[in-house]
């Protein structure tokens, strides 16, 4: 691995003086799992690392009352042990604990797969279902921005070269609601997804509402599938119901073809995600 | 090239070393301290050979760098026996035929470590789970699984009590 200089800022006001000052030239050093890989490819060129991991509390998880409050830094294994996220927001500890094995788990933090903005990033399309807000912050203030529109293209988000992520704020899900985050991957473990389809709604009487789905791998970014959501809302869950949302999601993604998988099959497989979801809530 | 100094505990034994900043855990490991119990397979994160036990949780020694060590605790394939007497992960990984070719073993092992420390009587699909994230080219993971339950806490107290005898 070429040489590089690591700083290591032992509060978060010191890294983001650091960043103020050298902009793109310290790439944020979170569990490393992507930027390690990275740097042995060649990937960022000459960077410094600013190493985020000595930040007391960057990575803690909070009940605010409406809402959790998710540190960047909380690993993929704080979120999946949080009996807090557990509670009140499981379609995201569902999502966390398909990320790669244990060991990515022990180190890749959901700061970082949000800013490695890849389309396969597992926790974006729960967060994105969640209605989330990305917390941003440069030494000049904080900044909020919307999990839906914090990713541009891959690897590129709203993160500017003076900021750095700092949290997530995560709306608590009402108790009832209906959920599921299904990922086809090569196969079950250490596999990055193919297609991923994360649903949740607010459920009465076998009627759903507020429906939000969203779909990761399948565009350059995670994007969601409004007009589906939209012929599943006020509906009662039927196999016709399901049919007709399958039949529509396949028509409504429009897939991307990559080293992992082919449009066609990415079509066809969005589509029986979602009717496998879907037929898991008339069990 | 800059250099960064790090204190850390490997194997219950504190080092103090001067590495340079890019240095991976799994080099420091294997180059500077010597554990080469700790294999490298792909540097990617991909294959688990490198798993080492990092304060309590297993991780990819190939994906920590060094600086990020300073002040945590390791724990190798190394540092698994004590005094000659090997853990009982060991012996059953032996008894069972769970080592062919050996070089998945050290990571095997300590995945396995990392999961009976937190959960001492895992399910065979906590097992699997718990080395999902180390690659064996040989044994068909079947031996290895059965050599992680037989080590876990149900299995030990069983065989003590039908007084087999868990060493050779
Ligand atoms: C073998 C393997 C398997 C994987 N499997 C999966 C998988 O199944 N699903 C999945 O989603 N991902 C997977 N990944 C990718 C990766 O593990 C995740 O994206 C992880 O969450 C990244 O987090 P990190 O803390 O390691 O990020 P890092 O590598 O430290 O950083 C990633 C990027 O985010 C930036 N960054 C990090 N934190 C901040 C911050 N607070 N503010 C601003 N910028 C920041 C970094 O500069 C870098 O650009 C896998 C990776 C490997 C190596
Ligand atoms: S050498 Fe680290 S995971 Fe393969
Ligand atoms: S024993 Fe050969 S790789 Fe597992």
């Amino acid at each position: 691995m070429r040489t590089l200089e690591v700083l290591a800022p032992e509060t978060l006001e010191e890294a983001l003086a650091l960043k103020a000052h050298h902009g793109t030239a310290l790439l944020p050093l979170a569990g490393g799992t992507d930027v390690i890989p990275g740097i042995r490819r060649g990937a960022y060129g000459a960077v410094a690392l600013l190493d985020l991991s000595r930040i007391p509390d960057l990575n803690r998880i909070v009940d605010d009352g409406t809402e959790i409050r998710i540190g960047a830094l909380a690993t993929h294994a704080d979120v999946v042990e949080s009996a807090i996220v557990g509670a009140h927001i499981p379609v995201l500890s569902e999502a966390c604990g398909t990320v790669g094995s244990v060991q990515i788990r022990s180190r890749g933090t959901i700061g970082g797969n949000l800013c490695h903005a890849s389309p396969a990033s597992d926790s974006v399309p729960a967060l994105r279902v969640l209605g989330s807000v990305c917390e941003i912050r440069s030494s000049k203030g904080t900044r909020e921005i919307p999990v839906g529109d914090f990713c541009i293209s891959p690897g590129v988000t709203r993160v500017l070269p003076a900021d750095l992520l700092v949290g997530i704020r995560v709306p608590k899900m009402r108790p009832g609601s209906r959920w599921f985050y299904l990922k086809l991957g090569q196969r079950r473990a250490m596999a990055i997804a193919k297609v991923s389809v994360a649903f949740l709604a607010a459920e009465d009487g076998g009627v759903l509402s507020d429906v939000r789905i969203s779909l990761g791998a399948v565009a350059p970014t995670v994007c969601g599938a409004p007009r589906t959501a939209a012929c599943l809302e006020g509906k009662k869950l039927g196999e016709t119901v399901i049919s007709e949302a399958v039949e529509m999601i396949q028509t409504e993604a429009k897939p991307i073809a990559d080293i992992r998988s082919t449009e066609e099959y990415r079509r066809e497989m969005v589509g029986v995600l979602l009717g496998r979801g879907l037929r898991g809530f008339l069990e | 090239m800059e250099v960064v100094a790090i204190k850390c505990t490997v194997n219950g034994r504190e080092h103090r070393l001067e590495c340079e900043a890019n240095l991976t855990l799994l080099d420091m490991l294997r180059e500077s301290l010597g554990l080469t119990g700790t294999k490298s397979g792909c540097a990617v994160g991909e294959c688990g050979a490198c798993t080492v036990v990092m304060n309590g949780e297993a991780v990819n020694a190939c994906l920590v760098l060094a600086a990020q060590v300073d002040g945590a605790d390791i724990l190798t394939v190394e540092g698994l026996q004590e005094d000659g007497v090997l853990d009982p992960l060991q012996e059953m990984f032996i008894r069972h035929g769970a080592v062919q070719c050996g070089f998945c073993t050290p990571g095997m092992l300590m995945s396995a470590k990392a999961l009976l420390n937190g959960n001492p009587d895992p399910t065979e699909e906590e097992i699997r789970v718990a080395i999902s994230g180390n690659l064996c080219r040989c044994t068909g993971y079947q031996q290895i699984v059965e050599a992680i339950s037989a080590a876990s806490a149900k299995e030990k107290s069983r065989e003590k009590k039908e007084g087999k005898n868990c060493g050779w």
